[in-house]
């Protein structure tokens, strides 16, 4: 079985965005989701681009055209999912935030992790 | 999105910018974002690097650009009976040569990624831009530092020994052309006009003809007398070399239908 390379913070963004966009992964979505998950840096779509492109390569996700649609002047989208290899490098890199999370928990207190819940709350509110 | 389209000229002008493999779905993506002209020409602005950027690095082979830096740094060495010969290593010998071989490889690293087919006429305008773009360089160097800089018959006689080098050692070799990657292929042919006319799209399902063992039996021939015949060291370095690699090139070709499956 192929292993995965590590991913970078950004790559971690733009599989995440296809992961929870399923069949709608094309880059203007990608590019609103990853804005979305970056928050408050900016994201332009070039990167999304150049990202989606190296991912390709890396064989994590796999792309094709779609029909052309009136709303995008005739043109198709390409559109993107996420390859079993993607995956499992995606599980990877969540499960190292997971630890990286505990051990943060467990060195700085329950409090801190209390005070950080609230803020994530109101972020995503 | 506002329900209006960008100007016509504006897309027209951002088409011509993004690479043909990505052209497509970038330009949907920008109509579908488009606000107002400002927005989409500041968009395209941001986007078109990123993208071309991208795409010369999809499209170069290592191998390739190490074969085609050795072709046009000794294409402009100065050899015996050239003046400048003896100090080659001193300035500004060195120099001029390295900024014309930058931009030589420049100027095919982007014919590459604009290619759209491995025609001959796609190929000689891949040579003619980097031979071109190496000349070139001497052109606006003669401005600035006209010591430095190769002008009149030298110009003339190493970018057309240029041209011909790159232009021979491409079509010996199937691994040119890049552009396109077996996964756009398939896709392009069906939603291009222009490129469902091409003979075939993917070099490496491309039967051999006749020229095609006729190119690097000559591409190697001309390397071999020029290593045979010359006195110079370098020269007889360089020329080894380019056969080496030429040869490897050749030979680790993929063979016809053993590339990637398209993705879709």
């Amino acid at each position: 079985m192929e292993k995965p390379s590590g991913l970078g913070q950004f790559e971690q963004l733009v599989l995440t965005a296809i992961l929870a966009l399923h069949d709608d992964a094309y880059g203007v979505t990608i590019h609103t989701k990853v804005a979305e998950l970056a928050h408050p840096k900016s994201v332009s779509l070039g990167a999304i681009y150049v990202t989606l492109d190296r991912l390709e390569d890396k064989r994590y996700v796999a792309s094709w055209l779609s029909e052309p649609t009136p709303e995008r002047g005739g043109r198709a989208k390409r559109c993107y999912r996420l390859e079993a290899l993607g995956e499992r490098a995606l599980r990877e890199s969540a499960l190292t935030a997971k630890r990286i999370w505990d051990s943060s928990v467990e060195a700085w207190g329950k409090e801190w992790e209390r005070k950080w819940g609230r803020q994530w709350g109101k972020e995503t509110t | 999105m506002t329900g209006s389209a960008p100007p016509r000229k504006l897309e027209r002008l951002v088409a011509l910018l993004v690479p043909p493999a990505r052209r497509e779905e970038v330009l949907g993506d920008l109509y579908e974002r488009y606000k107002s002209p400002a927005q989409y020409a500041a968009d395209a602005a941001v986007t078109v690097p990123q993208i071309l950027a991208s795409q010369i690095r999809r499209t170069s082979d290592p191998g390739v650009v190490l074969l085609e830096a050795l072709a046009l740094y000794f294409c402009f060495f100065p050899t015996d009976g050239r003046p400048g010969a003896a100090g080659f290593f001193q300035q500004p010998q060195l120099l001029r040569i390295l900024i014309q071989v930058a931009c030589g490889l420049f100027g095919l690293r982007l014919a590459d990624a604009y290619m759209t087919a491995r025609s001959l006429r796609q190929l000689s305008l891949r040579a003619a831009t980097g031979a071109g773009l190496a000349c070139l360089s001497q052109i606006a160097l003669s401005a600035a530092r006209p010591d430095l800089a190769l002008s009149g018959w030298a110009l003339f006689r190493d970018g057309g020994l240029a041209l011909m080098a790159l232009s021979l050692m491409q079509m010996a070799n199937p691994a040119y052309g890049g552009g396109l990657t077996p996964a756009s292929a398939g896709e392009a042919r069906k939603k291009d006009p222009v490129r469902r006319n091409g003979a075939s799209l993917d070099p490496r399902s491309r039967g051999r003809s006749l020229w095609a063992y006729f190119a690097p039996a000559f591409v190697f021939l001309a390397f071999g007398l020029l290593f045979a015949v010359t006195q110079n060291r370098d020269v007889r370095i360089g020329a080894a070399l380019l056969l080496f690699l030429g040869l490897w090139r050749v030979l680790s070709r993929p063979r016809p239908g053993s590339g990637t499956k398209p993705s879709n």
